[in-house]
Parts: C-alpha cells; sequence; structure tokens
C-alpha cells in the first residue's frame, strides 16, 4: 500500500513540498511507518520525526494507528515551549 | 562571600525621590535563589493585602538571579514582580535579551519601586550608583524611540533599558515593559504598574564582574553542552530551532491542534487549514529575515532580526514574531495575512503590549461581533470579522492608544465583556487572564497550570503541559495519579526561572545540568532533593500572596471550552474532554494543598522551611514560633 506523508515544522529533507508517498506492507503501523523514514533520511531526520505528533486523515493517531492504503499522515514536529 | 550575586538590592520611593541600598542577605538568597523568588519573599512583607495595584502602594520589583549574567549558558534571564492589575492576583513574568545581565553588572542583584512618582522619571544606574531622572521628554514615546533618546542623552550606544509604551503610560491592563527592542516582560500588566509609578524605564550600564564560586566548572559545563548540542542525537531538531526559533512550529501547531483557533471554538484543519498555517510560521517569514541574534549567554538563538518592505504595513526593520504570537494574532484571529501579524508584532513591541492577551482580547472580540453581540458603531466603525487583517491592525493601534473602543479592549477581555454587559460566554480567561495558545485538549496538563499557578493563566510555569506537547504520549489522557510528575515538574521550573535561566535550556542540556551551574555559581551543594524543597519554597512563597488576598480555588474557572465541553466533534481533538478538576486535585494533593481553601498543610511547610511569616499568616503566631 502507499501513504502520503506531508511534513511540517521538518527540514526540507524531501523537497520543496516537504510531502513524499511511502510504499509500506499492508496492515504497517505510524511506527513502522517511522522507522522506514528513518532507514530513507538518516537519523538527523529520525530526531524531528520522534518528537512529532501525528495527524491521519485529519484525526488524531498514535504510533500503534494502523495505516490504510492510500491514506494521509501529517507530521508536525515541536519542541514545547513557546 | 555570596558567589553569583552582587549582595545588594535598590529600594526607591517614587513618591520622595529617595533610593536606599539594603545588602542581601545570604540566607534570602540560599532560601529564595532570586528572580520571582526572591521577589516574592520581599513582596510579601512590603504589600499589605487588599491595597489597588495601580496606587502608591504596589511594589514592582526587577529581579536577577544568580545565573544572570554569570556566563552560564542560558543565563539572561530577569523577572518583574508585582501585585497584577488585571486580577489582584500575584504577578511575576520574566524576560531574556541583555537587560539582566547589565542591571547586575551595574551592582545591584534587585531594584524594587513604591510609590508614586510627581512626574514622569527613570531610574539610571550605573557601577554601583542610581539615580532618578527627569523623563518628561521621553513620555509619550514608543520604547524604541525611548531608547535611541536615552543612548544620546546618556552618551552611551551600549546601555540597556526596559521600557514601557504609551501603552504602560495610559495604564492599558495588558502593557508590559519591553527591553532589547523586543524582548518583554509580557504578562500580568507590569507596564500599567510602571505607568501609574509614573516609571518610563529603568537604564542600565556596568562593568562589575558577578563574582562565582567556580568559575572554571561553569566554562566546563558550557563547554559540555556545547560539545552535546554539536554532536548529540538532538542536533539537527537544535540547529533547526536556532534558526526558525519558536515560531518554526506554527504550520503544524495550527493543524495538530495544539493552537487554539477561532476564539478557541474551531478546528485548525477545517476551519484554517494547511495553506493558511504554512503563511504564519518562520518558515514563511525566514524571506524578510536580517540576521539572528540571541539573548546573552545563549548558544541557540532564538531571535532574529527582519525588514519588512510592505506597502500595507509600516512595519521596516521588526523582530522574528514567538510562536505565541503568531497564534494570537494569526489561528486565534483566523488570520493568515503574515505582514499582518509583523505588523501587529512591531506594534505590540514599541507601544509596549502583551502579544498573548492583545491577540486574544481581539479574538473575544470578533467573536462577539460574528455573533452580533458587537456592532460596528461598538468598535469605532471597524468591521471586525474573522480574518480581517485590516481591521486587526486597526483595533490594535486602538488599543495601543487607548482610545475610543481601544480604551475599553486595553483593559482585557473580561473587562471589557463587563463594560459592554455582554460577551461573557466567549470569554477564554482565568480570573481575568486571556490564555496562551496552547490548547490544553491537545497537551492536558497545560489547564492545571492555566488555572493554579500563582499567576493565572500562564504557559511558562512548568507542569506536565510541555512534555505533553512532544512525540508519541498517548499516556497523556491517563489521570491516574499525575500528581507527582505535575508538581516535580512545576518546582524544578521555579529554580529554573528563579534562578535567572531560559526554559529552553531544558532542550539541549543533560539532566542535572541546571543544579550544576547553580552549585559553580553560588558555591552551595545544589542537588536533586535541595532543587524540590527549594522549588516548594518559591511555589508555596508566590501561593501565600494570593491566599492573604483572600482567594481560594473556586476563583480560578476554567472556561468550558478550553477542556472540551463540549467535545469537538472532528478534527484532530475530537471526542476529547480533559478532566481538570482530577488534574487540580491530584496536583493539590502531592503539594499538600487543601482543594478547598487552597491551604498548604501546617506540615509541609514546616518541611520546606523559611516559611515562618506564611506559618504565621495562615497558622498563627504560636504555629509560626512552633516552627523556628
Amino acid at each position: 500500500m502507499r501513504v502520503t506523508v506531508k511534513f511540517f515544522g521538518f527540514p526540507s529533507a524531501f523537497g520543496r513540498d516537504n510531502a513524499k508517498t511511502f510504499a509500506l506492507p499492508e496492515g504497517a503501523t505510524i511506527a513502522q511507518l517511522l522507522a522506514v523514514i528513518k532507514a530513507e533520511a538518516g537519523p538527523d531526520l529520525d530526531a524531528f520525526a520522534q518528537k512529532s505528533s501525528v495527524v491521519v486523515n485529519q484525526a488524531r493517531a498514535e504510533r500503534d494507528t494502523v495505516l490504510h492504503d492510500g491514506d494521509e499522515v501529517m507530521l508536525m514536529f515541536t519542541l514545547g515551549g513557546g | 562571600m555570596l558567589y553569583g550575586y552582587m549582595g545588594k538590592m535598590l529600594f526607591v520611593d517614587l513618591t520622595r525621590g529617595k533610593i536606599e541600598e539594603q545588602e542581601l542577605s545570604p540566607e534570602l538568597a540560599r532560601n529564595f535563589i532570586g528572580g520571582y523568588g526572591l521577589g516574592a519573599r520581599v513582596l510579601y512583607d512590603l504589600i499589605k493585602p487588599g491595597i489597588d495595584p495601580l496606587g502608591p502602594e504596589n511594589v514592582l520589583g526587577f529581579v536577577t538571579g544568580p545565573a544572570t549574567g554569570s556566563g552560564a549558558f542560558f543565563g539572561s534571564r530577569f523577572g518583574l514582580v508585582c501585585k497584577s492589575p488585571v486580577n489582584g492576583c500575584w504577578c511575576d513574568s520574566n524576560s531574556g535579551g541583555y537587560f539582566g545581565a547589565e542591571l547586575k553588572k551595574a551592582g545591584f542583584d534587585a531594584v524594587f519601586f513604591t510609590g508614586i512618582s510627581p512626574q514622569p522619571v527613570y531610574l539610571w544606574v550605573k557601577d554601583g550608583k542610581a539615580e532618578l531622572r527627569d523623563a518628561r521628554q521621553l513620555w509619550g514615546k514608543d520604547t524604541r524611540e525611548t531608547l535611541e533618546i536615552l543612548k544620546a542623552e546618556l552618551g552611551d550606544p551600549l546601555i540597556r533599558a526596559s521600557i514601557i509604551g504609551q501603552a504602560g503610560e495610559r495604564l492599558a491592563l495588558f502593557s508590559c515593559p519591553i527591553n532589547d527592542g523586543h524582548r518583554a516582560l509580557g504578562r500580568g500588566g507590569g507596564g500599567a504598574v510602571m505607568g501609574s509609578k509614573k516609571l518610563k524605564a529603568i537604564v542600565a550600564r556596568g562593568n562589575l564582574e558577578v563574582p562565582l564560586a567556580n568559575p572554571e566548572k561553569v566554562k566546563a559545563i558550557n563547554r559540555r553542552i556545547a560539545e552535546l548540542m554539536r554532536s548529540g542525537p538532538l542536533k539537527e531538531p537544535l540547529r533547526w530551532f536556532g534558526t526558525y526559533g519558536t515560531g518554526g512550529t506554527t504550520p503544524g501547531s495550527a493543524l495538530d491542534g495544539n493552537s487554539p483557533v477561532k476564539n478557541w471554538g474551531g478546528v485548525g484543519l477545517r476551519d484554517f487549514g494547511e495553506e493558511a498555517a504554512n503563511k504564519i510560521g518562520s518558515t514563511a517569514f525566514d524571506k524578510y529575515k536580517v540576521k539572528k541574534y540571541a539573548c546573552r549567554n545563549c548558544p541557540l538563538g532564538c531571535g532574529a532580526e527582519y525588514e519588512v518592505k510592505s506597502e500595507r504595513w509600516q512595519v521596516g526593520k521588526t523582530d522574528r514574531p514567538e510562536y505565541e504570537t503568531s497564534a494570537s494574532f494569526g489561528t486565534l484571529l483566523l488570520n493568515s495575512d503574515g505582514e499582518s501579524i509583523l505588523m501587529a508584532n512591531e506594534i505590540c513591541s514599541r507601544y509596549g503590549l502583551d502579544t498573548i492577551s492583545a491577540g486574544a482580547t481581539i479574538g473575544w472580540a470578533m467573536e462577539c461581533y460574528d455573533r452580533g453581540l458587537l456592532t460596528r458603531d461598538d468598535l469605532d466603525g471597524i468591521e471586525l470579522s474573522w480574518g480581517n487583517s485590516e481591521a486587526v491592525i486597526a483595533i490594535l493601534k486602538k488599543i495601543a492608544n487607548v482610545e475610543g473602543c481601544g480604551a475599553i479592549l486595553a483593559k482585557g477581555s473580561e473587562a471589557a465583556a463587563n463594560y459592554w454587559g455582554k460577551g461573557h460566554e466567549y470569554l477564554i480567561t482565568i480570573k481575568g487572564m486571556e490564555l496562551p495558545l496552547h490548547d490544553p485538549k491537545f497537551a492536558p496538563g497545560f489547564v492545571r497550570t492555566y488555572q493554579f499557578d500563582p499567576t493565572p493563566g500562564r504557559h511558562v510555569k512548568g507542569g506536565l503541559g510541555h512534555m505533553q506537547e512532544v512525540g508519541d504520549l498517548k499516556d497523556k489522557y491517563n489521570y491516574y495519579n499525575t500528581g507527582y510528575l505535575d508538581v516535580e515538574n512545576t518546582v524544578n521550573v521555579e529554580v529554573l526561572t528563579a534562578a535567572g535561566f531560559c526554559l529552553m535550556m531544558d532542550f539541549p542540556c543533560p539532566e542535572g545540568a541546571r543544579n550544576e551551574y547553580i552549585e559553580a555559581i553560588t558555591g552551595w551543594p545544589f542537588n536533586a532533593q535541595q532543587c524540590y524543597i527549594t522549588g516548594m519554597r518559591i511555589l508555596n512563597m508566590r501561593h501565600a500572596f494570593n491566599l492573604r488576598e483572600g482567594f481560594k480555588p473556586s476563583d480560578f474557572v476554567v472556561p468550558a471550552r478550553v477542556v472540551g465541553s463540549p467535545p469537538h466533534q472532528e478534527g484532530p481533538l475530537a471526542g476529547i474532554k480533559v478532566d481538570h478538576e482530577r488534574l487540580a486535585r491530584n496536583f493539590f494533593h502531592f503539594a499538600c494543598w487543601d482543594y478547598e481553601t487552597g491551604k498548604p498543610s501546617l506540615e509541609s511547610l514546616r518541611g520546606i522551611g523559611g516559611l515562618e511569616h506564611v506559618i504565621r499568616d495562615l497558622y498563627g503566631e504560636e504555629a509560626s514560633c512552633a516552627s523556628r
């Protein structure tokens, strides 16, 4: 299956739009998606991903949320504070 | 020898024009560290309960900590303390930049003002000497103009100053002093207290050295942190933070539910949207950046100077807005016009206004306008519809000048609702204080801090909120036994802030660095347990001020929207209802505060120590004597 990931507050590791489509096995979770991102983009980007909140199809998601083909995932990096 | 301190405090009687020096006792310093801890202890003795915050009996303090100007990384902060004119509660706020260290290097750990000057004055402090000077020529000038005039008048381009603008002079209740152009002692109305005292500015220039117990150890800790920032696992996020500042997270926060939207009544993904969100963060604003800058001794450097050449707004040279500012003038108002946010930020810097309360008060008025409760006639002809950036700037200028409808709104949203006799159901305030831009439905811990910090409505007072914003935290909606961690995080921040450190030090610094710095600066043993007890003492000291004013927990009411009552029907926060009462009860239990009266237990006050005067007021003279 394929899911599209949009990155907010990340360095532009995936091009100007900061969005990329990933191929994942059926039944993959957000945690598995993050592992794929780490493998492709390296530990520096993973440091952002691990500190991100996740929204899937405009709803709140957790690391164990199961993804489906065509899902839109948003990763929002935050350091907290203000 | 008192290491980490200059050992002197100034007491300025503005009514009589008298200045007195007092020694800072080692006991006072050690018990309350500095900043608002020291300030709370001093003001508890000087301020009688029930006094008018804008009258001569209020005491206004500017207080540094041992870290301020010590050379320790992140040690640039200083605090303002007074009784708040917004709600009569305890008030403290703190700021970074360079002013705090300059005040200290000018010879003083703290300055306290009483009385009201017969005419506008400023305090000039240089190398151990202080004098009040005529400020009539400065009255009516904005903060940037004032600083330039002061530099010329004093013949020194390197002075640092904390200054009120016209909003403070005219007693706007969310006005604040500004230092170093953009840094604000933002919240609680300290600007109005300065204005009421006819105190335009405090100006400092210092060449004295802050004595350190172990300067080599301070340098060694600095080196360790610098290395961690260069090559640790968070090196890229920290570099990113140094590039974009707090505002870099604004677009994501606008969409994941962290930022409240449409006066807390909207859903970011539905009502604001991705395109709008991407227009209001530091990433979008980066095209205006001239250069980045940092507060004194900060290795992160989250600030930036901008140059905005706009045909619509006379922004010019300005500074990067913080996250709070981009959200308060952005998502909260459905305003995606980025340059209007930069303009609003510049107006607040020049006139001296708290950007959180300014944006939030306009958000309340917008909702009232949208619902027909306020009309164009009420708002001096301004069409204050959602997202109307021209209207935002027009009404903000009125607030900054305290004129027309701006004179009503400059007292804050709750006072405006009382004046017009409507719109109370749309207020997002606790005890009259507009709430910051972190939604407790996204990070539930914030609501306990907003409700029960002695300065209600603050996001920088520790607790669970900030740790719940980051990463995978499924358990953040689990309210089991939250009190212990909530209290621990709170008292750690009490010590960090009182010492003069920046909250952002927690991102790169290893566990324990704060206490190591305090040991190296002061020479006192300062382990985790000593930190805990000291933080509890400071927290209880600030809390005792409110108890003595007669406030009880039931006076601090959380608006229903803030906790999801009713819950959102869609978006990332759908279905979430925050159990704020349980969070509060858990906190009170571990803080040893009675949930009905707010009183700390006698046993806990005795255990903490150094609070005999609080015991006397809460439990009587006999109990106090037995505690000595």
